[in-house]
């Protein structure tokens, strides 16, 4: 192996004068990355190979590898990170599915037609009509394969921050994505599917710039450069950018280094950015998502963020609501912003409170990063202490809350009714709370509901496929919370078995 | 834990510094015949209190109680640790070839002693080098380890390491598991839910946290301000 690495790789940099000019779009690009454009082509040597290479160890990149394997590919999975699950892993695990057996027991009616203009309008009729008519469609069938392969969910569902409806499946005992994580990698390790772990994309492999097959990709291991040869496909499951604060405010600028995000550092996007490199095209890059889900202390860990809606009020610093809690998430970031100290307490009783963890609840209170009393008086006197808020405010908030709930009308911020329950068994919870980037709804353009990447000018990147947050057109402007695990376990399955349906080449 | 071994790059992993000029590479073995007795000629004089008495010199004498050689298995060397820290330390100072023999690519082994325990190359003893003056001297988790009596092949066997050698958790955990030993021991009374050996992220590498070669680092405060200490950590 040693020697194997000291081998002179010949392959070129693609970094020449009359190259980048001739492909205009590209030289754009080296402006803007300098020190970065890098396309790969063929090395003289492959360290490794498999038919289908996949990049990422979130929902996406396991689901693929799974479906790829059980088409009959051989697999494997890089990860750049020292541990698997990308942002996956810590995130809340919601999924939302249309699932009559579900919805029927709690009275909800529902339809795939119904979480389709749900998510075509939650985001601003951006999204493609086709890929998300694929996304509800195929909800259900990953929640059944999920349960299949071991995934446990609870037996009622829920209305996920954001998500706009009780469609979203929580998987038991406060699991959350964690839960989904560990079996999808039970399931990979039971099919010997290796994970190599600290070995970080830095370029893919095509067969020439800008034409001809992916072929495979350029990793670096501990400071080595490896070639895996992909026989079938390459697919690129590398999540988004929203920890990479140089690329988010390329888009949004208002998205510098003092915003906070809810993503794992390595949440960097340089997998849209190699493909980019190879030609491929990216659509709606500046749909990012800030998420009430920061907390006001840390600026990360610490809120109950998980509470619910429905027994819960969001209130600012003077102790008055401004938003409906069950808004859209951009509707509600952009209401939280507006509020002083661009800070929310997110205040609800006991069965909010027990849908997070009880444990984990205990430690954030005790770390001082949430609050909870008995009583709402004891509540408005904490506030006080901790934010100066007037008592009086707060306590006559809850009250006019709790007297709409009874109308059955949320007279000043329209809640809808399935999520319009009052705030009046104790203990209750309030939890400072301020918005953080949390998911990046652009990314590579594919083809129509096959994960095949396209290039600028519409045509297909030959044996190049990507699921999860790394693409666009899923979701539009705004993503419904709850859909991007639906997304990347639907995708990320249609990925590894159209990449397992491709030819092998030599 | 068995690891494999390929005679050819097998070596002892306890071997001292080496010179790194060629020439002088075996010369500190020239006109000498015995590892030890050459600079002790009595033995009693540098035997740790209540050992048993020895008659005789040489590193023969030594060899036939102790061990000789890196081991394969997972376990304290007490004696190739002590030995090593003594002769390598600030006091004295000593090359490997004070007391090794070493023909590059060829041989290794022990002065006055026919055994060779592999055959490593140049680069391999100067990475070897490296890493063993981190084990002898260091604020990280492998002199932590030298000082619990623990030596090079306690941790990575038979073999010698690639430079970027890993070491499984079942290695590990022969000494330190359990898991939920392990686990156990950092759970904090406070905070039950916050402990690196039993987290939300599952299983995971020692290695994410646990350097031996280099400053070792909690991964989980890359997302969390939690109060936690690991040994090893940069100084």
């Amino acid at each position: 192996m040693a020697d194997d690495e000291k081998a002179v790789v010949s392959r070129r940099k693609f970094m020449s004068t009359s190259v980048a000019v001739a492909a205009g779009a590209v030289a754009a690009n080296q402006m803007l990355f300098p020190d970065a454009l890098h396309a790969v082509s063929t090395p003289t040597k492959w360290d490794r190979e498999a038919d289908v290479v996949i990049v990422g160890t979130g929902y996406s990149g396991l689901a693929a590898a799974i479906e790829a394997f059980d088409a009959g590919s051989s697999v494997i999975v890089l990860e750049k990170a020292p541990i698997i699950g990308g942002n996956s892993i810590i995130a809340s695990g919601g999924y939302n599915a249309v699932d009559p057996e579900r919805q029927k027991k709690q009275g909800i009616e529902d339809s795939t037609d119904q979480h389709f203009r749900h998510t075509i309008a939650g985001g601003d009729y951006r999204a493609d009509p086709e890929k998300v008519r694929y996304m509800v469609e195929n909800a259900l069938d990953g929640v059944h394969w999920l349960e299949k392969l071991g995934v446990q969910f609870e037996p009622t569902v829920y209305t996920i921050v954001g998500s706009l409806f009780p469609r979203s499946h929580d998987p038991i005992n406060h699991g959350r994505g964690g839960a989904i994580i560990k079996v999808l990698k039970a399931q990979v390790d039971k099919r010997k599917i290796p994970i190599l772990l600290n070995t970080k994309l830095t370029g893919i492999v095509r067969e020439k710039p800008l034409a001809g097959a992916v072929q495979g990709v350029e990793v670096e291991s501990r400071g080595k450069k490896l070639y895996f040869k992909a026989k079938r496909a390459v697919i690129l499951a590398t999540g988004g950018f929203g920890a990479d604060v140089k690329m988010r405010s390329k888009y949004d600028p208002r998205l510098d280094a003092e915003v906070p995000t809810t993503n794992v550092p390595t949440a960097t996007g340089e997998g849209i950015t190699y493909a980019e490199d190879e030609g491929a095209d990216v659509i709606g890059m500046d749909f990012i998502q800030l998420l009430i889900a920061c907390n006001y202390y840390t600026k990360h860990y610490g809120s109950i963020m998980n509470l619910g809606v429905d027994h819960a009020v969001f209130v600012n610093l003077k102790g008055e609501r401004f938003v409906s809690e069950d808004a859209r998430r951009d509707v509600m970031a952009a209401g939280v912003l507006a509020q002083p100290k661009k800070v929310l307490l997110w205040v609800a009783d006991d069965r909010c409170g027990k849908r997070f963890d009880e444990a984990t609840t205990a430690e954030i209170l005790k770390d001082g990063y949430s609050f909870k009393a008995d009583t709402l008086e004891e509540l408005a006197k904490i506030l006080k202490e901790k934010f100066d808020m007037p008592p009086e405010t707060f306590l006559a908030t809850i009250k006019k809350y709790n007297e709409d709930v009874k109308k059955g009308e949320d007279t000043q911020f329209h809640k809808q009714l399935t999520n319009l329950k009052p705030i009046e068994k104790g203990p209750f919870f309030a939890s400072p709370t301020q918005a953080g980037v949390h998911h990046t709804m652009g990314g590579l353009r594919t083809k129509g509901t096959t994960g095949q990447v396209l290039d600028r000018e519409g045509n297909l990147i030959p044996k190049l496929y990507a699921a999860g947050e790394i693409t666009g057109g899923v979701h539009g402007t705004n993503r419904l919370g709850g859909n991007a695990t639906t997304d990347c376990i639907v995708n990320g399955r249609a990925c590894g078995k159209n990449a397992a349906a491709e030819k092998p080449w030599a | 834990m068995k690891l494999g071994t390929n005679p050819l790059i097998t070596v002892a992993v306890l071997c001292l510094a080496l010179s790194a000029v060629a020439s002088t590479k075996s010369s500190g073995a020239q006109g000498r015949v015995d590892a030890c007795a050459s600079c002790h000629p009595d033995f009693s004089s540098v035997l740790p209190k209540g050992h048993p008495e020895v008659k005789k010199t040489g590193a023969g004498t030594c060899v036939s109680c102790h061990a000789l050689g890196p081991a394969e298995d997972v376990r304290k060397n007490a004696f190739s640790t002590r030995i090593h820290l003594a002769h390598t330390g600030p006091k004295l100072g000593l090359e490997c070839t004070a007391c090794h023999t070493y023909v590059p690519g060829k041989s290794f082994g022990l002065i006055g002693q026919s055994t060779s325990w592999g055959a490593p190359k140049d680069e391999d003893m100067a990475a070897i080098k490296e890493k063993f003056a981190s084990w002898q001297k260091s604020s990280h988790t492998d002199h932590l380890h030298a000082q619990a009596m623990v030596d090079c092949s306690g941790c990575h066997g038979k073999e010698t390491p690639l430079l970027d050698a890993t070491v499984e958790n079942a290695r590990c955990l022969v000494c330190h598991g359990p898991q939920e030993k392990l686990a156990a021991r950092s759970a904090l009374k406070e905070f039950p839910k916050r402990n690196p050996h039993n987290s939300h992220m599952g299983e995971m590498s020692c290695t994410v946290c646990h350097q031996a070669h280099f400053d070792s680092k909690v991964y989980c405060l890359d997302c969390h301000d939690f109060k936690m200490k690991i040994p090893g950590a940069a100084q």
